[in-house]
Order: structure tokens, then C-alpha cells, then sequence
């Protein structure tokens, strides 16, 4: 329990575990090597470094918030908190942390099962007193790792209910890597458990027919039982009882025998004495219990459970000033925030579950009012997770009070600075104060929002926890963000980028020192959100209609007689083309470029990069899908199909022969046979039209019943020696029929759309992008059973009679993957526009983000490339003034391939470093 | 000064009368005037000593037994349940229930008569209305027409609360219900349209000695408004259910009745010290022991010992061993079978019975049936009570366990005495519950008509002054 004052100059060497966390930080600076120095020449007189954290806000939760707040550390004690310090970067052992967010006590657990191996209880005995939790405490548990990433830096471990009488619990502020007893126990023989509830006379059993050969035939089984146990155990504690019964006694007094007229019935005890090996340490722990030297804890939920609790206070007299007594649990209490005033008991709280009390349908409200209600009252009072061996969600749901008329200050008191007086531990812990030791915890937001995540953890200084990344190579930047969406419905507050090579290496929350690294190159987005560059599905922007063949020319009209899949759009594109600048500058880092869908193969997509400044760096996809129309002779795709089967037979006889060593037999294979002719007539006239909803069923019978008569693998089952002879015009469907990339679809309607995209999916086993237009709604589950996406294109709503049809609403609910074309050139700058007018009609900001950014890159194969930020992606990233599609949000800079494109206004500062408080170094 | 100095000397007289009262067992006058009067504690019924009781909330503020409670804390404060008042009973409204058939059960019956309730008590029976009874800011309910019975109470009942067998060891003095109590339970509320007002609230039977119960109103959402006395009565059970636990000392009759008297022997043991200590022949404080604590009250006789027994040879035993042997104030539970045959030697003995759920039984012998409550009370049983042993009969049914009997024989008058003041005479509550008298709890409810009728049914019920079930006006629960 006793601490140095000082510690050990500095600890680096000593503590590998605290060199891994934290040297990797220092190491991106060039700074590093003069810090170390200057650390190692700077030694204070009293030996001990100092450190400096500072912060956006600092929350003493001692009545004080202080703003770009400092604490001054050393040795592991805090010695000033304010806005302004006597110290300075660069004085010799002086060591500075600027972080970003909001900096809280340590939370404390009040109660928990953290740490203990096996049983929580001694279930020898239903009282046990004198047993130590601390005995079953394995510090190396992970659960206290847990617990710290959860912002915990304090818990009291409990024996829990399981016990009348459980047990010594300790107060363990674990931190990391091997320690001191002394420095990790902060307080032995914390507190006493006793049970009043349920669970002390669960597990027990009551003979039925014959005794049961178990220990737990025995009492209690009832809460008669438990609180006989208990006021008796008190009575023994307290030396109220007889000598005769006294525990030590007891055992040797068989209940039938050798008591003269007749022996004490009531202990049975023959065979088991609850106090059988224990000694006289079992009464002292629960006497010096009662006589307040530790405090005592009494579990009780419903409110019987409560006013029982009271009752065995006012016999034995349990009332007094000075005395700790915490009611424990409590979820009843509404009612009796008084009687719990006037007593000065403390009230240890389970923070969620909140057990609604027997009439919930009187009050739906009952519990989570408590808090509030007992800080009114100004009854003390702390969380606990109890009984739990995981972590405690302490500050989730504490949040539920809020809700309830809990303020902020008083929560966020209770989980530190109230919870470490009750404990009696608030001389070493619980505030940010003048000489309490350093536990903090860094939160990326307030406490209680869901923001407020425990994004680095300090205990006595020390970094023990930190979310952020633990090595930055150099030349990387640094992008800082208010919040970065990465686009597939992640989020992360305060976060950072960082980018190196072009590539993203890292998203997620920011490193602790902004102040360094000099050669690294910081964009300081801090009143920005970055999102991932935004995704065309569909756009013609770039495309030289000159180079482009009759076919697929958008002017020629013609029905695709001549349509050839080969060509490609590709070809026909001017990567110099100043639309490409108005789309990087709308956010869209990457257009699908696509023929429109002028025959029934019109042609295929080409990914591209808009702010690329070579035809090479462009180009991401030379092909990216193949566009289709819905009057598509089969026949082409049959032969195609056939062409592949032939092909592959060919090749695996041959591949079977290679590794067989013998020649292929000439005669014994035959050439493949000419698949069947199929009058295909029928088919592309019924579809040049707008077919009726039965012509299109029945066009989709009657393929598919041709693709089950004769199935390409049974034509070509016979393996052939030669290679089919090469064609063109079949290898461009090959692709297609590999599922490597998908067919675009376009139909006339709805009902076209669907018998089509069946037969693409279902027989030919195409990944099909349908884009339909009309009332794709009525489709859109029938498209999510094929496993088909949708590219939907303005109007994203439509008025249909008497009904308005949101489409993105209706893709999204039906969980299909979709994605938004422009089908047009520059103009597609204004399709997050139209997004945004959709977002607001009521569809979530979130999904409409995924629809523009990762949803178009995994549907056309680019995933790996773009459409999020993630490590190893291309560091396409887009700025914005506020979150994605609010209706004031501007783009303020774009960057592709790590290089920033343009970018508006302060936000971007480059090659400087920024200290995102402002000022010189944030003092 | 004066006025302090009659306080207390008042005081002293009040606490000298009740601790004679409580000691010696004898009435409070008797007390008052002859404290050289010899109690005898064992024999029959002329020297009855427990009715009527003090109020037991004279004797002690809280109802409870002081010298139950272990001598250490310096008169720490009462528990919640009972230190303070019962809210409920303070602000109860003034009440008159007026035009109805009054059955006040002790004084005959009023036609047409008004029930005055104020403070949660009775207040005052009028043979008609006064005229300025709104004026006196009286609610008044209009019960033309219509009956007005006092509350039942019930003396075997399980229904307060939970977890009451816990069933490890045969003997369990040191358990108490009061700490299980369940305050306005459904099935509570279920009693209340019943016309059930009152419960003696049990543990057991599981066990031959299963623990101290305690006599709680149905009415009230505390256990400050609904307790009545903790504890209660004492329950025993000779034999039949604790059979069932087996294998242990007490697998037979004799084993059984030899735990059992071994405990209350035990108890005997402690309750002399107490009261040697508390009379000052002892100087020697009784240690503390919650096994063994509230048998003081029971040998004192301010506690009945409630016997779950039934048949001849049980009712046999039940007589000789706790009121022969211990003198104990006991009401036979059930007294069921043939132990009804009994009825004159249990008469003679002054011992209470609570008959029931079982009403009759079939006498192979004569080919005929027989009408236990008419039994019992052929044989000079005073005091006849029946009972439901809810939730084994539902609570609320307790009317239909007096239909029962009156046909199976008992008279009406009797009947109805036996779900009112008799049960409150076996608990010592006779003066303060049981009948519509002034002074006495208003507990009172109005029924269509007379309740021995299973056509009519409940309109309205008050417990300690406050509307807790009202038909008029909200869903019928019975």
C-alpha cells in the first residue's frame, strides 16, 4: 500500500510493455532522438520526468472543466491542472502529449467478478467472512485488459451474491505489464458482501426423499433462510451469542447427543458445520464489519429485498454516522430515496439492466429515474457492474440515466470521483487533482455520447491503452478529420487517415502527439469530414462520340444488329477531358463509363479515375462490366457457353494427359458436335417491343426450359483433342460466364427486366447489375433472390398515380446492393444533390453514403481499389464542410492517389505542422 | 411540569399493566385490580388467558414482541415496517356507509344503519344517517339495499409472499416471513374482492417447524401499510407434508414429535431465562440467538401456535404435547378426518381450530357424511374458525369454505363468526378486528347480499378506512 513518492528516473528500459505502446509514437519525430536525450539529460532533481497531457477539454469531475486544459505529471502524481503551465516542450525531462478529446478521471467499478479465477464464491460455506477475493484475483486476467480499453482503470472485485456472507472484496487499479502488489491493490478488505437476494439461495437443495450426498444440503433455500444466516452471523460477529454457539464451538456440539435432556435442535450440524475450518478470523472480519473499520455491503434488489436490508440495519444498529454501509443493487428503490437518505447509506447501482420492479406497467419509467432522484436527494451514490466477469459497459449505460433528468456532471462523479468515496480510495484516485495519481482516460467525444469512446487510457501517466496506431512510418501523412466516414458504414470520431505511397495505411482514432514528426506532411481537416471519393455508376463523361463505332454510337438508334461485344468504350475516352475535373471537384473520384444502351450488346464499362493526370494512373478497370439489353439473342450466350464448355474440356484433358505423360488418342475422341441450332427469332422480336407481363412469363419458360433440355457440359461431355477454333465475338461474353465481371442490364420495363436477368442468373449464372427504370420497386426483392445488384438513376422518386415511390427507400429495405448512375457526362456533379433530396424524404445519410462510394466499387469489381477508406485502398478522400448530404455541405478539397487535387478555405494546411488547438504548441 | 409528571406516571401504569398483561397472561382490568391474581397456565378454558389481548399496538409501538429482539442495540430505531405509522391509516378519508343491513357480527344487526369510519378506524355505528354527514365532510357511500360485513380474516394463509419452505432441516425456528412479504400481490387483490381483509400469513408446511408467520392486511402497497403483527403465530406441522422430506431424523410420527418437542423445550428453556431476566430474578442477559428468540413470545402466550394437523392420532398428540405438556395457545390447523371426534377434549381444553379447506368427510361406518365445522363446534369448540389455506383454495373463496359448512350443518351465525371474530380471538386480535364496533380497524365490506350465499358477491371493500377494491366503479375481481 505504500508508494515511493518518486520513481525511478526513466522507466522506458524497465517497462518493455510501455516501450512498445509508446516509443512508436515518439519514433515517427525526428524529434525522437533529441527527446531522448534531452529526457536522458534532463533528469529532474527529484529524478522523475515530467509529463505533459493536454487536451481539448479536461473534465476534473472535481467541479472544474477546464478548456485546452493541461495536466502536469510526475512520478505518476498529478501536480497541476489548468489552462496555462510553468513547463515547456523541449526542457530537459520534460515530456508532451497533445491529444485531441476530452480527458476524464479513470472510470471506476464499484463492484465486478474482473479478474477472479474459478468460483467468485467460497461455496464451502454460505458464510465465509474472513475469505479474501484478492486470494482469487489473477491480475494477469484479461478481463482487466478489457476493462481498461473500456476506460476502467479502477474496479473493486466482490465475492458477489452467490454467498450469505461472501467476503473480503479489494480495489485493484491493475494498469499494464507486470507490477507492484503495492501499486495495483489500492485497497485491501475493501468492503464486506452480504446477500440478501435470490441468488444466496440458489444452488442449495432440500432433501426429497433422502438426504442429498452434496454440500449444498443446506440452507438457505429461501430468504427465510438467508436472512436467518445473516442475523445470526451478526449476532455471533457482534458477540451477542452464547458461548456454547459460538462457530468455534459448534462443530464439536452434535445436535442430538450429550446435551442433557435434549440437544439443540437447530443446527443439524453433525455432518456439516457451516464454520467448520474456519477459524476466528471469520467472526473478526465481519465484527470489524459492523464495527465500521470495513465497509459493508448489502445486495438487495426488490424492494422486500431493501426494506429487509433495513431491518437488520436497525437491529444491530447499523445506522450511525462514519459507519459505510452501501445498499447494493437496488433496482427497487424508487420509493425509498428518504429512507435511504436518512440512513447515510450509499446506494451501489447496476448501471443497465435495470430490473423494471414488479409493476412495470405502472410506471415503464421506474428504474432509470433512480439516479436522478437519488442525486436530488443527495443520497451517494456509484455503479456497479456486478457479479460480471467481463467488462463493465459502466459508461454506455449509465447514459440510460441521462435520459431520465441524470446531468452530466453528476454521472460522470459518479462513475469517478463518488464511486472512489465510497471506496475510500479517493485520497489516491477518482479526480483529476493536484496530487492523485494520474489515471485518466481519453475520450474521443463527451462522456456520455456515443462518440465518447475510451480512445487511450493513462495510469500514473503511463499510456496502458491506446486505440490509435502504434507505428507511422515516415513520409506518411497525417490527415486529421472531425470524423471520417469510410464508407461502408463505419465511423470514426476525431479520427485520423493516414496515408503513405498513394495507399490509405491506416483509419481510425488519431495518434496522441500532433505536435510530431516534422517530416511528416499533416492535412488538417479537424472541422472536416472525410468520406471516400464518390462512385459514378454509370457516367458518359470523357467520351469522344467520334471514336466511337456506329454501334454503339448514343446517335445511331439502330437495334443492335451490328452490335459487337467487343468493342470497347474504353478506346473512345479523352482522359484530358475537363468533365472530369467538375466531378473531382463534386467529390467523384471514379466514373463507371459506360455505353448507353443502344443494342442488345451495347458494349463494356471502364472504370476510371478522375483525377488522375495519365491515361495510365486512369485507367483503374479497362473492363469493368458488359452492358446488355433485354432483347439479347440467348442464342448468343448459348453459344458462348458452349464455346467455354468446349474449351475447358479441352483443356483439362489436356492438363490430365500432361501430368499422365501419354499423348492424347487421336481417334478415340471425337470433334465436338455442332450444338443444336435454336430459333432465336421469336425471342428478340417478342423483346424489341414492350412485351405484356404474360408474353415475358412465357418467354421465360420457354428459356428456360431450352437451357435445361440440353445442358452445355452433357453436349460437351466427350473431351476434345483440339482447341475450338477462337472467337471473337464469343471470348467477350467469357468473362461474363467466369462471373469476373458483371452484365449491366437494361430493359424497356420492369417486367422485362426480371425473365431476362432470371435467365442472365439463373442459366447462364451471370452476375447481373440490373438498371431498370420505372417502378424498379416491384422487382426488387425478385433481383435480391438472383443475387443481382441495381443502378438506379434519376428520378430517384416517382409519382405513380396516387402513390410516391422512393426508390432508394425501397432497394435499401429489401437489403439489395445498389448504386446511383448519372447517365450523363458533367452533369453527374449533381447526383449527390439528388441523393441528398432523397436522404432527406427520410432514407439514412449512412446507407445513401455506401450506395455512392463502396457498394458501385464491389458491384463492378474495383473494391480492392476504391469505394472505402481502409488500409491498402487508394487514398481517394473527399473533405467536406459538414456531415455527408446535410443541405448546407460543401466539398472543400478532394485528394486522389494521396495527393491532394485541390482544396478550400484553412482547412488544409501541407508540409506544416498543425497544432489542431491553434497557436504554437497548444500553450 | 405537571403535565410531564402525569405522562408519566400514566406511562408507568400502562407499562406496568402490560407487562403484567404480557408476563402473567392475565386481562388488563384483572391487572389493573388485583396484580396478586394467579394465572394458571395449563388447564381449561375458565382460565383462558389470552382473551381479549391488549391491542398490540399498545403493548408496543410496533406490534412486535420487544423482548423477541436480542437486548443489544440500545433501542435502535423500529424497522420501517413498523416505527412509523401506517400512512394509509393517518389519511384515510372519513367514511359513512349508510342504508345498508349492518352485521356488525358482535352487536347484532343494524337495518338501515350508518357506518361512520374515520383515521382508519371505526368510528361509530348509528341505528340511521344523520342528516349533515356530507356537511361533516364524510364521503358517503350509499348501501341501500346491500349487506355490511366486517372484513374477513383468515387464519391459514400463504399467499403474502414467496419462498416459505425451505425445506434443508425439519426444525426451523429461526425463520420468519416477514422479510418475504410481498405487499399487494395479485393474489391479494384477488382477496380483497372476496371480501378478505385480513391474513395470518404462514410458512411451511414442509417442515415440522417451519417458522414464525405474521398477520398482514390484504389492502396497501408497503409492508408499512400492510403489516399487522411480525410475528405472528408460530407453525408447526406434526406430520403429513413434512413426511414427504424424509430420510432424516424425523422420518416417522415419533421422530417427528420428538424433534419437535425437543425444540420447544429448548424454547421453554430460553423463554424462562427472558423472563427471569426481564423480572429481575436473573441478572443474566439471555445471549442472543434467532433460533430461539421468539419463543418467548410463544410461552408467553401472546403467540398461538398455528398446528397443521388433522386426523385422530395428531389432534391426539397436538393436545397432550403443546398445550398439555408446554401450555401452549394453540389453534389446530385444518382438523381434518376424524379429528373432528375429538371436538369435546379439545373444547374442554380451550383450544382453537381452524377447520378447513377439507369440510367433510365420509364415515364409512354409518354409510353417512359429516360436517366437520358441525362437529368441532357440536363439541363446544369456541371460537371455530375455517380456513382456505390459500392458495391452496383460492383466498377469496374463504365465504365458500362457510357456505360449506353451515351446509353441512353449522349454523349461519356461526359460519359468518368463524371467517370474523373468531379468527381475529384466535390470533389476539379480537379487539381490534372481526366485528363493526367502534373503535376496532375499518376494515369493512359491502356485499350485494348475505355472503353465505355464493349468489351474492362483493361491492366494495375498505381496508383500515381506504377504498381497496371497488366494483361500482372498476373491473370485478371476483
Amino acid at each position: 500500500m505504500i508508494r515511493p513518492m518518486t520513481r525511478p528516473a526513466y522507466r522506458l528500459h524497465l517497462r518493455p510493455l510501455r516501450l512498445v505502446l509508446f516509443v512508436p509514437l515518439v519514433l515517427l519525430s525526428a524529434l525522437l532522438v533529441l527527446a531522448v536525450r534531452a529526457e536522458d539529460a534532463g533528469r529532474g532533481r527529484d529524478g522523475a520526468e515530467t509529463i505533459l497531457i493536454g487536451a481539448d477539454l479536461v473534465l476534473t469531475a472535481a467541479g472544474r472543466a477546464v478548456r485546452d486544459g493541461w495536466i502536469v505529471v510526475r512520478g505518476g502524481r498529478i501536480v497541476h491542472v489548468g489552462d496555462r503551465v510553468g513547463v515547456r516542450e523541449g526542457e530537459p525531462g520534460v515530456r508532451v502529449l497533445r491529444v485531441r478529446g476530452v480527458l476524464a478521471p479513470g472510470l471506476i467499478d464499484c463492484g465486478s467478478g474482473i479478474g477472479i479465477r474459478g468460483r467468485a464464491a467460497e461455496e464451502a460455506s454460505e458464510v465465509t467472512p474472513g475469505v479474501r477475493v484478492r486470494d482469487s484475483v489473477d491480475l494477469d486476467h484479461p478481463g482487466f485488459r478489457r476493462a481498461l480499453e473500456a476506460g476502467v482503470t479502477t474496479v473493486a472485485v466482490s465475492a458477489g451474491a452467490r454467498n450469505v456472507i461472501g467476503g473480503l472484496g479489494v480495489v485493484i487499479r491493475r494498469g499494464v505489464g507486470p507490477a507492484r502488489i503495492e501499486d495495483v491493490v489500492l485497497r485491501e478488505d475493501a468492503f464486506l458482501d452480504v446477500s440478501l437476494v435470490e441468488a444466496a439461495a440458489a444452488g442449495n437443495v432440500a432433501p426429497r426423499g433422502s438426504p442429498p450426498l452434496t454440500i449444498y444440503y443446506r440452507i438457505p433455500n429461501t430468504r427465510m433462510g438467508t436472512v436467518f444466516l445473516v442475523r445470526r452471523a451478526f449476532g455471533e460477529a457482534l458477540g451477542l451469542t452464547a458461548e456454547g454457539t459460538r462457530p468455534e464451538n459448534r462443530s464439536k456440539q452434535a445436535p442430538w447427543v450429550g446435551s442433557g435432556e435434549v440437544a439443540s435442535p437447530f443446527y443439524n450440524r453433525a455432518k456439516r458445520a457451516p464454520w467448520v475450518g474456519f477459524e476466528g478470523f471469520e467472526v473478526d472480519a465481519l465484527a470489524a464489519a459492523l464495527r465500521g473499520e470495513i465497509p459493508l455491503r448489502l445486495r438487495a434488489d426488490d424492494r422486500r429485498e431493501i426494506e429487509t436490508a433495513f431491518r437488520i440495519m436497525d437491529e444491530f444498529g447499523l445506522s450511525w454516522p462514519g459507519l459505510s454501509v452501501s445498499i447494493v443493487g437496488a433496482a427497487e428503490s424508487l420509493d425509498l430515496v428518504d429512507e435511504l437518505a436518512r440512513r447515510r447509506s450509499s446506494l451501489l447501482l447496476h448501471p443497465g439492466g435495470y430490473p423494471r420492479g414488479r409493476r412495470p406497467e405502472a410506471d415503464p419509467d421506474y428504474t432509470p429515474r433512480l439516479p436522478a432522484l437519488l442525486a436530488r436527494a443527495h443520497v451517494p451514490f456509484a455503479f456497479a457492474s456486478l457479479d460480471g466477469p467481463d467488462v463493465p459497459l459502466l459508461r454506455e449505460r449509465v447514459a440510460l440515466g441521462l435520459r431520465h433528468g441524470l446531468d452530466e456532471a453528476t454521472a460522470l462523479h459518479a462513475l469517478t470521483l463518488g464511486a472512489a468515496r465510497i471506496l475510500g480510495i479517493d485520497r489516491r484516485t477518482g479526480s483529476i487533482e493536484r496530487g492523485k495519481d494520474a489515471d485518466l482516460v481519453l475520450l474521443a467525444g463527451d462522456p456520455f455520447t456515443p462518440d465518447g469512446r475510451a480512445e487511450a487510457v493513462f495510469v500514473d501517466g503511463e499510456l496502458v491503452h491506446h486505440e490509435g496506431p502504434t507505428e507511422v512510418a515516415e513520409g506518411t501523412t497525417i490527415i486529421l478529420a472531425r470524423r471520417v466516414h469510410d464508407g461502408k458504414g463505419g465511423e470514426h470520431p476525431a479520427g485520423i487517415v493516414l496515408v503513405k505511397g498513394g495507399k490509405v495505411r491506416y483509419v481510425g482514432p488519431g495518434p496522441l502527439a500532433a505536435s510530431l514528426g516534422r517530416p511528416l506532411a499533416i492535412v488538417d481537416a479537424s472541422r472536416a469530414t472525410v468520406i471516400p471519393g464518390l462512385i459514378d455508376g454509370g457516367s458518359s463523361a470523357g467520351l469522344r462520340v467520334d471514336m466511337l463505332g456506329p454501334a454503339i454510337s448514343p446517335g445511331s438508334g439502330s437495334a443492335g444488329a451490328g452490335a459487337r461485344p467487343e468493342l470497347r468504350v474504353a478506346d473512345a475516352v479523352e482522359p484530358g477531358d475537363p468533365d472530369f475535373e467538375t466531378l473531382l471537384r463534386a467529390g467523384f473520384t471514379t466514373v463507371l463509363l459506360s455505353p448507353d444502351p443502344v443494342g442488345p450488346i451495347s458494349g463494356e464499362v471502364s472504370a476510371w479515375k478522375t483525377g488522375a493526370r495519365s491515361r495510365e494512373d486512369a485507367l483503374l478497370s479497362p473492363r469493368a462490366a458488359l452492358v446488355l439489353r433485354s432483347d439479347l439473342r440467348i442464342d448468343e450466350l448459348r453459344k458462348a457457353k458452349d464455346y467455354r464448355a468446349r474449351r475447358e474440356a479441352f483443356e483439362s484433358e489436356r492438363a490430365k494427359r500432361a501430368r499422365s505423360g501419354t499423348p492424347p488418342e487421336r481417334g478415340s475422341l471425337k470433334p465436338p458436335e455442332k450444338p443444336p441450332d435454336h430459333p432465336p427469332e421469336k425471342v428478340a422480336e417478342t423483346l424489341a417491343g414492350e412485351p405484356a407481363q404474360d408474353q415475358a412469363e412465357d418467354l421465360a419458360r420457354d428459356l428456360a426450359e431450352d437451357a435445361t433440355e440440353t445442358p452445355a457440359e452433357q453436349r460437351a461431355e466427350k473431351p476434345t483433342a483440339e482447341p475450338p477454333e477462337k472467337d471473337d465475338a464469343l471470348e467477350a461474353f467469357l468473362p461474363l460466364l467466369d462471373r469476373s465481371i458483371p452484365a449491366v442490364v437494361f430493359a424497356p420495363s420492369p417486367e422485362a427486366m426480371l425473365p431476362f436477368a432470371r435467365t442472365l442468373a439463373k442459366d447462364f449464372g451471370i452476375r447481373v447489375v440490373a438498371a431498370p427504370t420505372g417502378r424498379a420497386d416491384r422487382i426488387v426483392a425478385e433481383l435480391k433472390g438472383l443475387g443481382a445488384g441495381l443502378l438506379l438513376s434519376v428520378p430517384l422518386e416517382l409519382i405513380d398515380e396516387f402513390e410516391t415511390v422512393h426508390l432508394p427507400r425501397a432497394a435499401a429495405s429489401e437489403g439489395i446492393r445498389f448504386a446511383f448512375r448519372s447517365g450523363v457526362a458533367a452533369g453527374g456533379a449533381g447526383l449527390p444533390a439528388q441523393v441528398g433530396l432523397a436522404v432527406r424524404a427520410g432514407w439514412s445519410s449512412r446507407e445513401a453514403l455506401i450506395a455512392m462510394t463502396s457498394a458501385p466499387a464491389e458491384l463492378f469489381g474495383i473494391a480492392d481499389r476504391v469505394g472505402s477508406i481502409a488500409e491498402g485502398r487508394d487514398a481517394d478522400l473527399v473533405f467536406l464542410s459538414d456531415e455527408p448530404f446535410a443541405p448546407t455541405v460543401r466539398v472543400l478539397g478532394v485528394m486522389t492517389g494521396g495527393e491532394m487535387r485541390f482544396g478550400a478555405g484553412d482547412m488544409v494546411t501541407r508540409e506544416g505542422i498543425v497544432n489542431p488547438a491553434g497557436g504554437e504548441d497548444g500553450r | 411540569m405537571n403535565v410531564l409528571r402525569v405522562r408519566g406516571v400514566l406511562a408507568e401504569i400502562r407499562a406496568l399493566s402490560g407487562l403484567l398483561v404480557r408476563r402473567m397472561g392475565i386481562p388488563l382490568a384483572a391487572a389493573l385490580l388485583s396484580s396478586a391474581l394467579a394465572p394458571s397456565r395449563l388447564a381449561g378454558k375458565d382460565a383462558r388467558p389470552w382473551d381479549p389481548l391488549p391491542h398490540p399496538s399498545a403493548a408496543h409501538p410496533s406490534g412486535q414482541d420487544p423482548s423477541a429482539r436480542h437486548p443489544s442495540a440500545e433501542e435502535p430505531e423500529r424497522s420501517s415496517a413498523a416505527a412509523r405509522p401506517a400512512r394509509s391509516r393517518a389519511a384515510a378519508p372519513p367514511t359513512a356507509i349508510v342504508g345498508g343491513k349492518v352485521v356488525t357480527i358482535t352487536r347484532g344487526v343494524v337495518e338501515g344503519g350508518a357506518v361512520l369510519l374515520s383515521g382508519g378506524r371505526i368510528e361509530d355505528v348509528l341505528p340511521e344517517a344523520p342528516g349533515d354527514l356530507g356537511a361533516r365532510g364524510y364521503a358517503v357511500v350509499d348501501a341501500a339495499g346491500l349487506w355490511v360485513l366486517p372484513g374477513f380474516v383468515e387464519v391459514h394463509s400463504h399467499i403474502g409472499g414467496s419462498d416459505i419452505n425451505d425445506m434443508v432441516y425439519p426444525i426451523n425456528p429461526g425463520f420468519r416471513v416477514v422479510d418475504n412479504i410481498l405487499p399487494g400481490n395479485p393474489l391479494l387483490e384477488r382477496a380483497q374482492a372476496g371480501g378478505v381483509t385480513t391474513i395470518l400469513f404462514l410458512p411451511g408446511s414442509g417442515t415440522n417447524l417451519s417458522g414464525f408467520g405474521a398477520i398482514l392486511k390484504t389492502g396497501g402497497d408497503t409492508l408499512d401499510d400492510v403489516l399487522v403483527r411480525s410475528p405472528g403465530a408460530l407453525k408447526v406441522s406434526q406430520g403429513g407434508n413434512p413426511e414427504r422430506r424424509g430420510g432424516d431424523l424425523g422420518s416417522s410420527q415419533m421422530g417427528m414429535t420428538t424433534l419437535l418437542r425437543s425444540a420447544l423445550l429448548e424454547g421453554r428453556r430460553h423463554a424462562e431465562r427472558v423472563e427471569a431476566f426481564e423480572s429481575g430474578r436473573s441478572a443474566e442477559r439471555p445471549p442472543f440467538d434467532p433460533s430461539l428468540e421468539n419463543f418467548a413470545g410463544v410461552f408467553r402466550g401472546d403467540l398461538p401456535v398455528l398446528v397443521h394437523t388433522q386426523g385422530y392420532l395428531l389432534v391426539h398428540q397436538t393436545m397432550r404435547l403443546f398445550h398439555d405438556e408446554l401450555g401452549l395457545r394453540v389453534i389446530i390447523g385444518h382438523g381434518t378426518f376424524e379429528g373432528s371426534e375429538l371436538s369435546p377434549e379439545v373444547a374442554r381444553r380451550g383450544i382453537r381450530v381452524a377447520n378447513g379447506p377439507r369440510q367433510l368427510r365420509f364415515d364409512r361406518e354409518r354409510g353417512s357424511v359429516v360436517g366437520l365445522a358441525r362437529r368441532w363446534a357440536d363439541g363446544g369448540v369456541e371460537d371455530l374458525c375455517v380456513n382456505t389455506d390459500a392458495g391452496v383454495v383460492p383466498q377469496e373463496e374463504l365465504f365458500f369454505q362457510a357456505a360449506m359448512a353451515v351446509r353441512l350443518g353449522l349454523d349461519e351465525e356461526t359460519a359468518l363468526r368463524a371467517i370474523t371474530i373468531h379468527g381475529a380471538r384466535a390470533l389476539g386480535l379480537g379487539d381490534r378486528l372481526g366485528s363493526i364496533e367502534e373503535g376496532k380497524d375499518a376494515d369493512v365490506v359491502v356485499w350485494t347480499g348475505n355472503p353465505l350465499d355464493a349468489r351474492h358477491r362483493v361491492v366494495l371493500t375498505l381496508v383500515d378506512g381506504r377504498v381497496v377494491y371497488d366494483a361500482r366503479t372498476g373491473p370485478r375481481r371476483f
